[in-house]
């Protein structure tokens, strides 16, 4: 019995904080080397860029669907379009930091034609659209959020990972520069794997908050390029168990909407199978890519 | 005593403001104020029936659109007038019925924390005399066990709601089952994490969740099922409907009563009557002693309530009603979630198995998780709890303020 007694102690005084302490100390650690995938350095190469392009008339304007899935290059080969893919992983974090970000690249803004804006928050849940919102609330910049996060990263899949001889921390969500046409560099790129494709995806029952959410952010494109035709795409996605009839709810408001306030509505087609994407639903690979912009290019001249 | 409940309320304030998005300082006050008015009222004038009207003023302001219907998902009203309206207002409800309202409840009836994530603040009592240590040995357990059923076993099991689109038998009956493995660890981790969290800072609030799974019937289940609500439904609605009616007329409006302050709609409506109908049912039988029949039925009642519980889309309710069966393509779609979704499932389903299997040994005799809470329980549910922890799902507290 006093051996129990004993024992229990030393579990609930000693060996339970130690085992505490060393999880906060470990999530402070990692909070303090925080790495933000690359995106500053990614931002400060579409810079670097924009100054060496001349006379661009044209801007994909998104988030990770559009840096991995259209090319301005494959674009700007078509003689209509010299195109530069502005688009910012996760949309620049929150809306106030990705315009304002656009906003400060020094592009004639008076000079762009074409906008293309390509946003996966339309096919986003709840919770995605909901953490946008805080997101812009909070007005995260562009690098990310880095707020200290006790619930981070499972410490269970990184020590499988580990095990199996890659690396502890998650080496996909660090991103090559991008290359002159500011498009993902898949050349120097491993971290495609279709296997971390999750297919289960459903749209955010915030249908009039995401309506309103989309208007705003038309209308800061409208205000930065005023003399750009707006293209608002609605990106290519796995096929999957997704209700049709949301989908097609929301693309009908979309084509409503793009008749009354003046900007051109694409609905991109279903990416057929994982061989075309690189990892999340809606992110291609290169022959993925290849087909989604091929897509765009004839959608635009079929209308 | 004022001084030490101040304290208490400004921690909880802080706290509140910190880990609740899109919450400013109005949120925080404005029930104060609210409360600190009524408290004024009752000590002036005595309202006859306030308390039934203060119960349904979230059924009132859900009726015409003020607030949001509670369903399990993430439900959060903006309105800082509104915030916490559904436990303050019960708890006021409570209070007055037992003439124990006034001044001195008010910090505690309007604690942000409990109006976030409940449970209705029914008493606040003080146990500061008891020391330090005694209270850390006591109630930081409750704090382990409540952040592993919230985070570990909760959080990630909302990868699973796209189920809910699915209208087949095999698919609600499947989501019904998540949803309320779900909902029990959310709000009973959120219930718990509080009750330990309180009692280090020297106050016994209400233990919302009394081990609701281990029951041999329906009756025991509600019994250990959000508890404060029950206590303030069987003050207000029961004890006064028995005295002049038949048990099933009180069930019927103590069920109808709950499900109007859950939320004016159908599918609540329709999930008051399924429960008083079992309720009595199951009392029936047991009247015949017959206790068989109330265990094999408990599983079914729960599920079904469940199902009736989660859908406020009438249309798919009603489709989902027909138990059509299409196949059980479900169960692919199941295995597509994350590892660690599936792994909260388990964990959740190994949970409430322990709670029903085990619910005659001498550990589980009190039903307040005491088999949880033991140094070697702990120890494991730390290191599973350190490994699983992840920042995948939704966090919300579904009983949250509306």
């Amino acid at each position: 019995m006093l051996y129990t007694d004993n024992v229990n102690r030393l579990i609930f005084w000693v060996l339970i904080p130690l085992i505490l302490f060393s999880f906060i100390s470990f999530r402070i650690i990692e909070w303090q080397i925080f790495k933000d995938g690359g995106r500053k350095e990614i931002a400060q190469q579409h810079l670097e860029n924009l100054r060496n392009l001349k006379d661009i008339n044209c801007l994909i304007l998104g988030g990770s669907n559009s840096f991995f899935s259209l090319s301005a290059e494959h674009m700007s080969r078509n003689d209509e379009f010299n195109c530069y893919n502005l688009s910012l992983i996760n949309e620049g974090y929150s809306d106030e930091s990705y315009f304002a970000y656009v906003k400060s690249m020094p592009i004639k803004q008076i000079e762009i034609a074409h906008v293309f804006y390509s946003t996966a928050y339309l096919l986003a849940d709840d919770k995605v659209f909901a953490e946008r919102l805080k997101n812009n609330a909070n007005k995260i910049g562009i690098s990310g959020d880095s707020s200290f996060r006790l619930f981070g990263g499972s410490l269970a899949l990184r020590l499988k990972n580990f095990l199996e001889g890659k690396p502890f921390s998650p080496s996909y969500l660090l991103y090559p520069n991008p290359n002159e046409r500011g498009d993902f560099n898949f050349e120097l790129y491993d971290g495609c794997d279709p296997e971390r494709i999750n297919n289960s995806w459903s749209l955010t029952t915030k249908q009039d908050e995401l309506k309103n959410w989309i208007k705003s952010n038309l209308l800061r494109i409208k205000n930065l390029f005023p003399n750009a035709e707006v293209y608002l795409v609605l990106p290519s996605k796995l096929a999957n168990s997704l209700n049709k009839a949301n989908l097609a709810n929301l693309s009908n408001y979309l084509q409503a909407q793009a008749n009354d306030q003046s900007f051109r509505y694409i609905e991109q087609s279903l990416f057929s199978n994982t061989d075309e994407l690189c990892f999340g639903f809606q992110h291609a690979n290169q022959i993925g890519r290849k087909k989604r912009t091929t897509e765009l290019l004839d959608l635009i001249h079929s209308e | 005593m004022f001084k030490s409940q101040l304290f208490v309320w400004i921690l909880a304030a802080i706290a509140t403001y910190a880990l609740l998005d899109r919450l400013n300082f109005e949120h925080l006050i404005i029930p104060l104020f609210i409360v600190s008015f009524f408290a004024f009222l009752s000590s002036k004038y005595r309202l006859k029936n306030i308390e039934y009207l203060l119960f349904f003023t979230i059924s009132f302001t859900g009726l015409f659109g003020l607030t949001e219907t509670l369903t399990g998902f993430y439900a959060e009203s903006t309105n800082a007038l509104l915030f916490g309206l559904s436990f303050y207002s019960a708890s006021m409800a409570y209070l007055i019925s037992q003439n124990r309202f006034g001044y001195q409840s008010v910090l505690y009836v309007s604690n942000p924390l409990l109006l976030s994530t409940g449970p209705i603040a029914l008493f606040f009592r003080n146990i500061s005399h008891k020391s330090l240590r005694k209270r850390i040995e006591y109630f930081f357990p409750f704090i382990i066990v409540g952040t592993f059923m919230f985070q570990i076993v909760g959080t990630p099991l909302t990868e699973f709601f796209f189920l809910i689109e699915s209208t087949d038998v095999i698919s609600s009956i499947i989501f019904a089952a998540i949803f309320e493995i779900f909902i029990y660890a959310n709000f009973c981790g959120l219930s718990l994490l509080l009750y330990g969290l309180f009692g280090l800072f020297g106050y016994r609030i209400p233990l919302n969740f009394k081990q609701p799974f281990s029951s041999r019937n329906i009756i025991e289940f509600w019994r250990g099922w959000h508890t404060s609500l029950s206590q303030v439904l069987k003050v207000l609605f029961y004890k006064p409907l028995r005295k002049k009616r038949s048990l099933f007329t009180a069930l019927i409006g103590v069920y109808i009563a709950s499900a109007m302050w859950h939320g004016v709609t159908l599918n609540f409506l329709l999930w008051g009557l399924f429960h008083a109908s079992f309720f009595w049912l199951s009392s029936k039988f047991l009247k015949g002693n017959n206790s068989l029949l109330p265990i094999l039925l408990m599983p079914f009642i729960i599920i079904l309530g469940r199902l009736i519980f989660a859908e406020s889309d009438t249309e798919r309710l009603f489709e989902k009603l027909t138990f059509s069966f299409y196949g059980f393509d479900v169960f692919k779609e199941l295995f597509e979630v994350p590892i660690l979704s599936i792994l909260a499932l388990l964990l959740g389903i190994a949970l409430i198995i322990s709670e029903f299997i085990f619910k005659n040994s001498k550990i589980m005799n009190k039903r307040n998780y005491k088999y949880l809470r033991t140094p070697f329980s702990l120890l494991l549910l730390i290191i599973v709890g350190v490994l699983l922890t992840s920042n995948l799902g939704e966090e919300f507290a579904v009983y949250g303020q509306r």
